[in-house]
């Protein structure tokens, strides 16, 4: 008995809510666009001399822009000054952003710089294209040893499948489940955790976290896949345990 | 691409119960009385940024699920691989035929197509290729015991790739394509479906 | 003739399949290729449940931080410095 042969698992029915440049409209992946609208609200405000919206955004921001400032191989205190100075960088800089990008983006930019301008001053030049690269592109979403070799009936397809999770959505929205996730997330290597904070958790897009880590758009899709897949992975053992 | 010769065929597409689309989770607008409205692609209504995907009578085997539906397309037709594209198109008609009782004889019959396949095979595959065998004629029967018409719809998708791939390992490329021929006239013959 | 079976035809298989996941949903995946992997995912429930539970997984991801309260020193600093850019109201 392999694989092909086991009935099939329980799948989600109509099967669907899945994107694909083929076959489906907008990606419901894509965060939502509240918190931009919601951002532009509280700009409005903080330009009017609201200080209540200023500590607002920062109170929203300033965890973010910390663990992205991390992400340049600065320790924990550094951080906090390289983000505190890209605060007083965005009030002084305010009057020229024109909402091209959205806030959110042009905050991570303004980070970016001064990370990168911190590193210049201390002769550490760690651009994040050269942070502990080493193997971080290669390696498989799922253990080889997974799939039947050349010899079986069907080499390449699943020997070990997944098993389903029930009910995922909810499965993985407890405190748990976060827990795991946060270890699984955190276990990874620096480059993938990178791109993946600010694709999955942080919302940004593609282009923007290209520019922002100064990486090509086929180099980020595999370390963002590659960070993906060990997080299922993590959490297969946790779902499955 | 041939063009627009393409215009007068007559295209088929499975889709999930509902008129569902498969992968875009699009509902399809089922017709009512005549044809259903016409779905264009790269709109915020369509399903699909590229294009409406519909298939011929010799691609059906490869795209199986629980309804079979006749859809018209309209603009610059193109023939991919295993499949058309078009801009426009719209639901004609389900094909009521294909139903979870004919999926179950489609399994049924491909699996014993994988065991005639098997049955040819040099010795030094025989061994694996009656294991591929056996794996159809168990996709068959679950499909066969099974209420369900995603399992008999399933089912009868990997029995027909079980058959083909069985046919690739016992005779090449030819046999496996001559499976797919023997599968795409089952399926033209027993759904009554127009060339 | 072992060299002939899966290769005799370009079919996308489970193992090459949970690579590409990423590309498929970005829509990366050259035109061709992508047919192909719609027709495997016709097939294949187990890659289907490989998919549900990578969409699961990216799903969950923006619950994964906890939000640790912005320092106050920090927090006294910024203010300041926003009353100051803001100038005597």
């Amino acid at each position: 008995m392999t694989a092909l042969a086991l009935s099939p698992p329980r799948l989600r029915r109509p099967w669907s809510g899945i994107e694909s440049a083929g076959e489906s409209e907008v990606t419901e992946l894509l965060p939502e666009t509240e918190p931009e609208r919601d951002d532009a609200r509280l700009l409005d405000a903080l330009r009017g001399g609201d200080e209540a919206a200023f500590a607002e955004l920062v109170g929203r921001y300033h965890g973010p822009l910390k663990r992205f400032a991390s992400s340049f191989g600065a320790g924990d205190a550094v951080c906090e000054e390289i983000v505190q100075e890209a605060w007083l960088g965005a009030l002084q800089g305010l009057k020229s952003f024109e909402g091209r990008s959205s806030f959110k983006s042009w905050l991570f930019g303004i980070v970016k710089n001064q990370a990168r301008r911190r590193a210049e001053r201390e002769r550490r030049t760690v651009p994040f294209s050269a942070l502990s690269g080493e193997g971080e592109d290669d390696g498989l979403a799922v253990d080889p040893d997974r799939f039947q070799g050349e010899d079986g009936a069907w080499p390449g397809h699943w020997a070990t499948p997944p098993r389903a999770w029930e009910d995922p959505q909810r499965r993985l929205a407890s405190l748990e489940a976060r827990e795991h996730l946060r270890t699984a997330i955190a276990a990874l290597p620096e480059r993938q955790r990178a791109v993946v904070v600010l694709r999955d958790v942080e919302g940004l897009g593609a282009e923007e976290v290209c520019a922002l880590l100064e990486i090509s758009e086929g180099n980020q899709r595999v370390l963002l896949h590659r960070a993906r897949a060990g997080v299922r992975n993590a959490l297969e053992g946790y779902v499955n345990g | 691409m041939e063009g627009t010769e393409l215009s007068d065929l007559v295209a088929y597409k499975f889709l999930r119960p509902g008129a569902i689309g498969p992968f875009s989770g699009f509902a399809w607008p089922a017709p009512a009385g005549g044809a259903g409205e016409w779905v264009e692609a790269a709109t915020s209504r369509g399903p699909c940024r590229d294009g409406i995907h519909a298939c011929e009578p010799p691609h059906l085997a490869r795209w199986i699920w629980e309804e079979l539906w006749e859809v018209e397309l309209d603009g610059e037709i193109e023939r991919r691989r295993h499949k058309l594209r078009a801009p426009r198109g719209r639901l004609l008609r389900r094909v009521d035929a294909w139903s979870a009782q004919t999926a179950r004889r489609f399994a049924r019959d491909c699996a014993e197509r994988a065991a005639e396949h098997a049955g040819v095979a040099a010795p030094a595959d025989s061994r694996i290729a009656a294991q591929m065998a056996a794996d159809g004629d168990t996709r068959a029967r679950a499909a066969e015991e099974s209420e369900d018409p995603y399992v008999a719809a399933h089912g009868s998708a990997v029995s027909a790739y079980i058959a083909a791939a069985t046919a690739l390992r016992v005779g090449g490329i030819e046999r496996h394509e001559a499976e797919r021929e023997w599968q795409a006239a089952w399926l033209a013959r027993e759904l009554r479906l127009r060339p | 003739m072992a060299e002939m079976h899966t290769h005799g035809t370009d079919e996308v298989l489970c193992r090459e399949f949970v690579e590409i996941v990423t590309d498929y949903w970005e829509g990366a995946l050259p035109e061709e290729r992508l047919e192909l992997v719609e027709e495997h995912l016709v097939m294949c429930d187990w890659c289907k449940v490989y998919l549900e539970q990578m969409e699961a997984t990216v799903r969950a991801l923006p619950e994964a931080t906890v939000e640790e309260p912005v320092p106050e020193a920090t927090e006294e600093a910024l203010l300041t410095a926003y009353r100051e850019w803001r100038g005597p109201s």
